[in-house]
């Protein structure tokens, strides 16, 4: 870690003659850069791979730094060790991200500015009522379920994320994602009764696709990490989750193949 | 095609469960398992972002609904103006909690 503030005070100070070092710096994104902390790995060298062992008998010698919150070795001032790689900011992409998000929100939102209008020119007054009752339960049904992509990418995204191929790869993957969330529109859309069916299945891959990928990055992540045997269990679990939430959105692609289904089948989904 | 049956207005909801579930599993995954806590990472930025970019979309909105008010008439009654004021207000109010 020194050595690369050394190496770019150098390139400072040397003017031209440094042009060599700056491309060799430069040079392409790794395929799949590796979040765990390099100072960890030169802290748990040998045969302690056990971060119990090692915290504990860290936690006597550097307990002299505990006004910092992150000292320097890749732990905390209390001696705990930090696995991972730190950001302390967003990075271009993630809100990229969140611009595609809102994005969403704005087409949906746009979508049912119509919806209500149309609610207007009912006649009946309580017929008009449920309506926009229904319309806005729609909506926040839609809102959730965009929400909560966004939010499983994210919260993989501020623990392990790292600027290389493989993650810019999912990043696009998520672009793809949220602009196929298109298909939700007609779905959500009570008035167009046109290609429901098609639109729900096509939804339903949409979400499973994305949540594979979520699942296929933890499961990076999770061999990565490998020597740290303590993060194996939760992260296989956060990679088991979202195979089983991929495994439901195909279930419902499945086993209801129409946008509307059976009252028995709704009270097994409620159990599920 | 006004009409509603109880399993077509339950349309989608075993998804939404489903993605509930799913967020709250990860969350509590990260709470048992303090190693892959959020408690270093800018998740507290990234959702102030997003709250801020949402707050944008809304005065998006504001303006196009104030917009299609004021469209249609020549004069202003003090009422929409004071509307409008007031949802600008708390469009400032809700992106600076602290002001």
């Amino acid at each position: 870690m020194d050595l690369a503030r050394y190496f770019s005070l150098r390139q400072k100070t040397t003017g031209h003659e440094s042009t060599h070092s700056a491309h060799e710096q430069k040079g392409y994104l790794p395929f799949l850069a590796n979040p765990i902390n390099e100072d960890v790995l030169e802290v748990v060298t040998g045969s302690s791979f056990d971060i119990e062992k090692t915290n504990t008998h860290t936690k006597t010698f550097d307990s002299s730094n505990d006004t910092r919150t992150l000292a320097g070795n890749g732990r905390t001032s209390r001696g705990n060790i930090v696995i991972y790689k730190q950001h302390t900011e967003a990075s271009t992409i993630e809100l990229f991200y969140d611009l595609f998000f809102v994005a969403n929100l704005a087409y949906f939102t746009a979508m049912h500015q119509h919806t209500d209008a149309e609610c207007m020119y009912t006649v009946n007054l309580l017929s008009a009522k449920t309506d926009t009752l229904l319309a806005l339960i729609n909506y926040l049904k839609l809102f959730t379920l965009v929400w909560f992509t966004w939010l499983s990418v994210t919260l993989f995204d501020v623990r392990f994320s790292i600027d290389c191929v493989w993650n810019r790869f999912h990043k696009a993957i998520q672009f793809g994602i949220f602009t196929g969330f298109v298909y939700a529109g007609p779905v959500f859309d009570k008035y167009s009764t046109t290609g429901v069916e098609q639109s729900y299945r096509r939804f339903a891959i949409v979400l499973v696709i994305g949540r594979v990928a979520i699942a296929i990055q933890y499961l990076v992540v999770m061999w990565q990490g490998r020597m740290f045997r303590q993060t194996l269990v939760p992260i296989g679990l956060s990679a088991a989750v979202h195979a089983a939430a991929a495994v439901g959105y195909g279930f419902t692609m499945v086993a209801l193949p129409r946008g509307r289904v059976g009252l028995e089948e709704q009270l097994a989904w409620y159990v599920l | 095609m006004m009409t509603f049956t109880f399993s077509q207005r339950l349309t989608q909801l075993h998804r939404v469960i489903i993605s509930i579930l799913e967020g709250l599993l990860i969350f509590l995954i990260a709470m048992i398992w303090r190693i892959i806590s959020f408690k270093y990472t800018h998740l507290v930025e990234r959702l102030q972002l997003l709250t801020l970019i949402i707050i944008g979309e809304g005065i998006i909105g504001m303006v196009k609904s104030v917009a299609c008010i004021t469209k249609g008439q020549t004069s202003n009654n003090m009422s929409e103006i004071g509307t409008a004021i007031a949802a600008v207000l708390l469009l400032v109010r809700l992106s600076r909690p602290r002001l």
